[in-house]
């Protein structure tokens, strides 16, 4: 990510992180010398927050990283690389495919979230993404019979 | 039709259709929609938004009145041209900042815009300039008749629990949103304004200036919005705003009544607008947001019966004014004045210009229009 173009010296080494600064809309080192003519002050406040941002995104990667292969809960969307962190901090989602993969962890309404069925079309890559990491999880724990039964299910989807 | 060609005729908001009345300026539905697979554009790389504009412009363009219409691609419109199509009130601001693989078609009868790689994969903008009549579900069923002819042949992202997927969760649902634009001069006047603001929020809608960037009153102007509309309430909605438009459009007709029943208001109000018109008939120079302060007061003055052209309609009268707010702005001037006139600055260009528009129109503070009473 060439933020350096445009924002020299000092955040040269803060632009390793192209994820983040796509998820702040800045996915366009054209486009953002455009921003900057139609809103210069916004532009500036916009820079100083992902700055912040990415300074404190790059210490929290490795965490999450790990994190994730914790949880049975797919934190990256395998369509299009979007996380569950930038999620949280933008408010945004990469693709349509990221409703079904974050879904449940975005509670949208006070309606009744346990109506799964209603959550239709689930793209096959996400469903062997999730099959994968549940498949690896269950041999991390020894359970061995769970094991088997999603590695059958693995092998159908292929 | 080129761009010289579309900047030739008025952009939809600024035509005045008829109907006397000066405080209903127009109604605009947002449509979005995106595609199946494909990454939304804020998330998206270059070559992502070029393979989204080739899947929506083919089917755009078989779109009635699209082939005759206006297309770019944003990346080819000068950072004049952008301004010009936004004081048009014809881009969203997001769009005039975005660049390759991002287009924008517009009608040619310039009543929609359709916006590919903006926020979301496609935004359709539906103008319908000011009538005593709004009609928001018959704009509703407008898009909806578009959308599904989209519908037939795009792969539409959507799903029962959410509706139409939009790049904002929180945004998600039937994908539409309604605004409305109105100008409330003597309310402004009155200092009522923050609470028609305070009002509106309790009532879920949203009130923002026309020209935030020249000033949060500048014209008296004001964008009254609903937030995205969730599945299945777009018909309350458009009720629900409607009402709230006509009670509004009621009380600017009160206050000006009440302004007039006081001999201190009376003069108040009869100084502003013939202020207004000894300034189109005497200034020499003139900035924009001066010009679009001036036209309210005469747009008001016409409705009320102070301000009478002697040989066209009032009506005639209201849509020369209302033709003038994006054609005297200053990007637009810029752009119809350089061939023409290179030593001369549009602050004095202006006025020039403006003093055809009261041409035949008189100024009188004693006849009250007897429709107005
Ligand atoms: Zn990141
Ligand atoms: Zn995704």
């Amino acid at each position: 990510m060439q933020l350096t173009q445009i924002v020299n010296g000092e955040v040269t080494e803060l632009t390793l992180c192209e994820a983040c600064a796509k998820s702040k809309g800045l996915f366009d080192p054209q486009s953002l010398s455009f921003a900057e003519q139609f809103f210069p002050e916004e532009f500036k406040k916009k820079i100083d927050n992902l700055v912040k941002e990415l300074v404190q995104h790059k210490q929290n990667e490795q965490e999450q990283a790990q994190e994730s292969v914790r949880t049975d809960m797919l934190t990256r969307c395998p369509v299009c690389d979007f996380t569950l962190e930038l999620y949280r901090k933008t408010e945004r989602f990469g693709c349509p495919d990221c409703y079904s993969v974050f879904g449940p962890e975005v509670n949208k309404g006070e309606e009744t979230t346990s109506n799964s069925g209603a959550v239709d079309e689930v793209s096959p890559a996400i469903a062997r993404k999730k099959l994968e990491q549940q498949l690896q999880a269950a041999i991390e724990r020894e359970d061995y019979e769970t094991a088997a039964i999603l590695r059958d299910k693995l092998k159908k989807t292929d | 039709m080129n761009f010289k060609t579309l900047t030739k005729q008025a952009s939809s908001w600024f035509k005045n259709p008829g109907g006397a009345c000066d405080i209903i300026i127009g109604t605009m539905v947002r449509a979005v929609r995106n595609l199946r697979g494909h990454r939304f554009p804020g998330w998206s790389t270059a070559e992502g938004r070029k393979a989204v504009a080739d899947i929506l412009l083919p089917v755009l363009r078989e779109l009635p009145g699209n082939k005759t219409g206006f297309e770019a691609e944003m990346k080819d419109l000068s950072y004049e041209q952008r301004r010009i199509l936004l004081e048009r009130k014809q881009l969203s601001h997001c769009m005039a900042a975005r660049q390759d693989g991002c287009h924008v078609l517009i009608n040619k009868k310039q009543d929609i815009t359709y916006m590919v790689n903006e926020e979301e994969h496609l935004a359709i903008h539906f103008y319908e300039s000011g009538t005593d009549n709004i009609q928001l579900t018959k704009q509703i069923q407008r898009a909806r008749k578009t959308l599904a002819a989209l519908e037939k042949r795009l792969d539409i992202a959507h799903n029962r629990r959410d509706g139409y997927l939009t790049s904002m969760p929180a945004e998600s649902g039937s994908g539409l949103q309604l605004y409305t634009v109105l100008q409330l001069p003597c309310m402004s006047i009155a200092g009522m304004m923050q609470q028609v603001t305070r009002g509106l929020e309790k009532l879920m809608l949203n009130i923002s200036p026309f020209y935030s960037e020249l000033g949060d009153d500048t014209g008296h102007l004001y964008v009254i919005y609903t937030a995205p509309l969730i599945c299945g309430g777009e018909e309350d909605m458009a009720n629900h705003l409607r009402n709230i438009v006509y009670t509004l459009a009621e009380h600017e007709m009160q206050a000006r009544l009440k302004m007039t029943s006081t001999e201190e208001g009376f003069s108040v109000l009869i100084d502003k607008i013939s202020r207004a018109y000894g300034l189109l008939e005497y200034a020499r120079r003139m900035e924009y947001a001066e010009l679009i302060n001036t036209l309210a007061m005469l747009r008001m003055g016409t409705v009320c019966g102070y301000v009478q052209p002697t040989d066209r309609s009032p009506n005639q009268f209201l849509a020369e004014m209302a033709a003038c707010y994006p054609t005297m702005a200053p990007y637009n001037m810029q752009y119809i004045t350089q061939d023409v006139a290179e030593n001369c600055s549009q602050e004095i260009l202006r006025p020039l210009l403006c003093r055809n528009l009261i041409k035949d129109v008189i100024f009188t503070q004693n006849t009250l229009n007897s429709e107005y009473e």
